[in-house]
């Protein structure tokens, strides 16, 4: 079996299955970084100067759904008839398709009475019913104050989780994960405004859930890379930079799922929200949720654990261990293999189990005939012993 | 929580069981065979496993707990819906009806209102959304200074609606001085100026305060005693988000037209003081309410119009002189267009509409054709009323509510305990006034914020739209993994199904007992809560790849990886609950229900993999099938081919 497969290297996507990639994230980080700040300077460039489509809550005014499904009317007469009867159209659109055709009509701020009038006007061209019209009516202030709560519901959140990975993880992961949501932000709402796409409260709703998101995608790589430098520092094996990168390839493909089983339902939402219904709530979540957690798994394989990185390499002992790792690899003149490394990564990934944060499992439980002879698994070196074997013979192949 | 503890009858009945497959299990898997060998060079000889053993885990509890749960879910909800199929309680976005969210609107300071004058006002504006005669209102403080109305249906008066939330601020106010205001009648004769200035109206009491500081009507250079003496009248000014203050006022008007109306004490009657104050007809209605009172009243240019338009509650301060206008009313009987209103010089209130103890429509017993408002004061309410009254015989009284004059009777005689409000009512114009009485005054203003009416049709399409995001959602996400992880899609696939069924009961059985409802906002939460509950399966389910690939069976690598992934998956899911949990405390808008929804799924989510994935994992391990290469989705020590092929799919 080992002899057959050491001929033929696997493909990428079998790698990524297995989790045996080996792509070079953190050496090449300031690819990445210069990458995303070349998109993060284009996209502010965008925002200053393009500025935002601000949705109906933000300017103020009525929106009317007309149905049109048995209408001869067109949208442009409906927009005429409101027009007609005093109303200032601002846009109007075609939503849905079928028996939910509808007509989305805004118009700016209008009296009571006002808005009465353009229903009647717009149901007599449109030959429906002034009742079967939508009408959605909302102050200039609306808007902002939803802003605002969400502004205060941001800052919240943002010193709460800090807290959370902060004492969960370590500092320097709440930081980095900080400074990837900071990105993830910056980039959706510089698509949003490069695109054109409205914001609307619900926007901005959706992208507060992208920063739980997003960050949950982070904690999922940050869980690993926590796991696998735990004992960083008590071996010369690998640098922290060479342990964070194998996290990160390890958990390749738990976050390339994290992300598309993410995606896959707002894929739905987003077309529903734009196929069936056309605007309203579920597009604006949907939209602003499909971007930003997309560029949210980015975020969290190609910068938060490279920054993680750099913050670590800026301590004195990490340097220190750095160079530990060099001399013994100097010493050791045995060229450092891959497979080897590996191996004693598997090794390092053993000990560690009995020392991670929450192990409070009974061991017993984890029923492991095969390790019970060496008893409490607390005995790094009989672990050692057994574990090698099958990590070499698993790179070996 | 779930962890049992392993001693007691069921492990050692699993113990027995794992003795009686154990061979069975170990033969199918071919992977395993040569890992377990060198491996069990080591402990083979091992006779303490069978300890090890009984402590495996025992996975009946953790069933029998998750159809307990969903025994007292389901039981519970169908008791809340009267044993009949529990339904969700849909919100008016999915069923059709109209929400509205109003606002309160605090003068002069940013300080939301109090929990207490927020339940105050909930209530006040329940009584007079259930007197406009819609069917089950529902009425709720949202966020710190929000209150929504939600009425299902689609037979609403909007425009009853719409007045929920005035203020109805009742104040009882001597008249000290009134004039007409002729403004809207100019407008709608159009071409012809009026016959001549503002006519006084019948009491034309001077007022003391401003009459102390009397200098010629037509004196252009003012007096600086007048402008210290307006500072109270300055007080009124609620402060608007705008930041306009009376100076910037006055610099709009130009310093000489402001020094002229701050001197005037009766109506200009030359061109030049008239088209000086000209400017006065181009303010805002927010900068009209930071006037000081003679200025408001004396200057003609000012209108009715701007004075209506003022912020809510522009003269609601009690202790200043306010002016105010009475509701248009026609000029002449012939031409209803017409319409002039009464501009009122008003002093400060000493009775409020909060001593008003009840008020009662009646017909005037001189004149039965006359109707009239019977009002009841409180003890302290008729104190001050008797006093105000005995000073004021002869004089007008003017009822105050929101900015308008609603009615200015005369007052006849000193009365303490009761009065009777007389005028020109109509028998609806009566019933309000009571109404408003009644119901007394709301502690602070409300604006409308949003009105959102939504068909019936709409709200159909609209839940159809919802439900069909999400199964579409489901089905993605079960093809999905039954693609990359084969048999293991299926405890995807039933593990979403156990939190379906484990959600719907919980949320029928919120909208029964508190009211939850459901609308498209949450519908979204939920489809969205999808990609995150099946991610803690990813996340198992990956670790267990992980540790097969590290040459482990099924059988052992699943507990292993469960042990990890579990820590992984709390600590994810705890950062999904604080998002969701300041979004629901903090936000306002429909947003709330998106965070509920996400909140609950993720509750469900950590009860589901603790109850349902992670024992079900365990007990197919115990099988062959997940120790079979081709089915279980988890082995990446399969030839190359075989890999391929999976992660192609």
């Amino acid at each position: 079996m080992s002899t057959k497969q050491t001929e033929k290297r696997p493909s990428v996507l079998s790698q990524l299955y297995r989790g045996e990639t080996n792509f070079q994230f953190i050496a090449n980080r300031r690819k990445f970084y210069l990458a995303s700040g070349i998109v993060i300077a284009a996209l502010a460039v965008v925002m200053v100067f393009k500025g935002f489509v601000l949705g109906i809550d933000f300017a103020g005014g009525v929106q009317y759904a007309v149905p049109a499904a048995s209408t001869s009317a067109s949208l442009e007469d409906v927009e005429n008839a409101a027009e007609a009867a005093g109303a200032e159209v601002g846009t109007g659109q075609v939503a849905g398709s079928g028996d939910g055709r509808s007509y989305i009509i805004r118009v700016g701020e209008l009296e009571s009475d006002q808005s009465t009038a353009v229903r009647d006007a717009m149901a007599a061209e449109a030959g429906v019913g002034a009742d079967s019209i939508s009408v959605s009516e909302v102050s200039a202030t609306w808007g902002a104050a939803v802003s605002k709560q969400a502004l205060i519901a941001l800052i919240v959140f943002l010193v709460l989780v800090s807290a959370f990975i902060w004492i969960r993880y370590e500092r320097r992961m709440a930081i980095a994960s900080l400074g990837a949501l900071a990105h993830d932000i910056v980039i959706t709402v510089g698509i949003y405004s490069l695109v054109g796409f409205e914001i609307t409260p619900s926007t901005i709703v959706g992208l507060l859930t992208i920063l739980g998101y997003s960050i949950y995608d982070t904690v999922v790589v940050f869980d690993k890379v926590q796991e696998n430098t735990a004992q960083l520092l008590k071996s010369r094996n690998q640098t922290f930079a060479e342990a964070v990168n194998d996290a990160v390839n390890q958990t390749l493909m738990r976050s390339i799922n994290t992300s598309i089983i993410g995606v896959l339902p707002v894929a739905a939402l987003l077309f529903v929200g734009v196929g069936m219904l056309g605007v309203g709530t579920l597009k604006d979540l949907a939209l602003v949720l499909f971007v930003g957690m997309i560029v949210g798994a980015y975020s969290s394989i190609f910068l938060a654990a490279p920054w993680v990185v750099d913050l670590a390499e800026r301590s004195a002992a990490f340097q220190r261990h750095n160079k530990k790792v060099a001399t013994a690899r100097a010493a050791g003149e045995k060229s450092e293999k891959p497979a080897a490394k590996a191996a004693d990564d598997e090794d390092e990934d053993d000990d560690r189990l009995e020392l991670a944060k929450t192990d409070d499992l009974p061991l017993e439980l984890l029923e492991e005939p095969v390790k019970t002879g060496s008893a409490p698994r607390s005995g790094p070196s009989r672990s050692g012993q057994s574990r090698p074997n099958n990590a070499k013979k698993r790179k070996r192949r | 929580m779930c962890e049992p503890t392993p001693s007691g009858p069921p492990s050692r009945r699993a113990g027995a069981r794992y003795r009686l497959r154990g061979p069975h299990c170990a033969r199918p898997c071919p992977s395993s065979e040569e890992e377990t060998e060198p491996l069990a060079s080591v402990t083979g000889a091992d006779r303490p496993r069978k300890k090890i053993q009984r402590k495996r885990l025992a996975v009946a509890p953790y069933f029998t707990a998750l159809l307990a749960v969903l025994a007292v879910l389901w039981l519970s909800a169908l008791a809340g819906s009267g044993w009949k199929f529990p339904t969700a309680k849909l919100g008016l976005d999915l069923q059709g009806g109209l929400s509205m969210t109003l606002t309160a609107y605090q003068q002069g300071t940013d300080e939301p209102p109090s929990a207490e004058t927020m339940e105050q006002a909930r209530q006040i504006i329940e009584n007079r959304v259930n007197s406009t005669g819609v069917s089950e209102p529902e009425v709720f403080v949202e966020g710190s200074e929000n209150i929504v109305v939600n009425v299902a249906g689609d037979d609403i008066d909007e425009e009853a609606l719409r007045d929920v939330g005035a203020p109805a601020e009742l104040r009882f106010r001597i008249v000290t001085n009134s004039t007409m205001d002729t403004s809207a009648l100019e407008e709608a004769l159009a071409e012809e100026t009026p016959t001549d200035e503002p006519t006084d109206t019948a009491s034309e009491t001077p007022t003391e305060e401003s009459s102390e500081t009397a200098t010629d009507d037509a004196s252009a250079d003012p007096t600086e005693e007048t402008t210290t003496e307006d500072a109270s009248g300055s007080g009124q000014a609620p402060t608007t988000d705008e930041d306009v203050t009376i100076d910037d006022v006055w610099a709009k008007v130009g310093a000489d037209a402001a020094a002229t109306a701050q001197a005037l004490t009766a109506a200009p009657a030359d061109e030049a003081t008239m088209a000086l104050l000209e400017p006065f007809g181009e303010l805002t209605p927010e900068e009209v309410s930071l006037l000081p009172a003679n200025v408001q009243f004396f200057v003609p240019q000012i209108t009715c119009e701007q004075l209506d338009n003022r912020p809510p509650g522009a003269v609601q301060q009690a202790d200043i002189e306010v002016v105010a206008c009475s509701a248009p009313e026609p000029y002449s009987a012939d031409d209803p267009d017409l319409t002039v209103s009464y501009k009122y010089l008003l002093q400060p209130a000493t009775v409020l509409g909060s001593d008003v103890t009840q008020a009662d429509v009646g017909t005037d017993q001189a004149n039965p054709n006359m109707f009239v408002v019977n009002v009841q004061f409180s003890t302290s309410g008729a104190e001050n009323w008797g006093a105000l009254t005995a000073e004021n015989v002869g004089s007008q009284v003017a009822i105050v509510l929101d900015n308008e004059v609603v009615s200015a009777p005369t007052i006849n005689e000193a009365s303490t305990n009761s009065t009777q409000i007389s005028g020109d009512f109509t028998a609806d114009e009566a019933n309000q006034l009571a109404d408003q009485l009644n119901f007394g005054s709301l502690p602070t203003t409300f604006v409308v914020e949003t009105i959102n009416e939504v068909t019936a049709t709409l709200g159909v399409d609209q839940l159809k739209a919802g439900m069909i995001a999400m199964m579409l959602g489901l089905i993605l996400v079960f093809l999905y993994s039954m693609i990359y992880y084969r048999l293991m899609g299926f405890v995807v696939l039933g593990s979403l199904i156990v939190a379906t069924a484990v959600l719907y009961p919980a949320i029928a059985l919120l909208g029964s007992q508190v009211g939850l409802t459901l609308t498209l906002a949450g519908v979204a939460g939920f489809v969205v809560s999808i990609g995150i509950t099946a991610d803690s399966f990813i996340v198992y389910f990956e670790r267990i790849k992980e540790e097969m690939a590290g040459g482990r069976s099924a059988r052992s690598a699943i507990p292993r990886a469960w042990v990890r992934a579990r820590r992984t998956i709390l600590s994810a899911n705890a950062i999904s609950m604080i998002s969701a949990v300041v979004l629901y405390i903090l936000a306002i808008g429909p947003v709330r229900a998106f965070a509920f929804s996400l909140g609950i799924s993720t509750i469900v989510d950590v009860m589901i993999v603790f109850l349902f994935t992670h024992p079900i994992a365990e007990w197919l391990s115990r099988g062959r099938v997940l120790n079979s290469q081709a089915l279980s989705g988890l082995h990446t020590k399969t030839a190359p081919a075989t890999g391929d092929a999976a992660a192609k799919g």
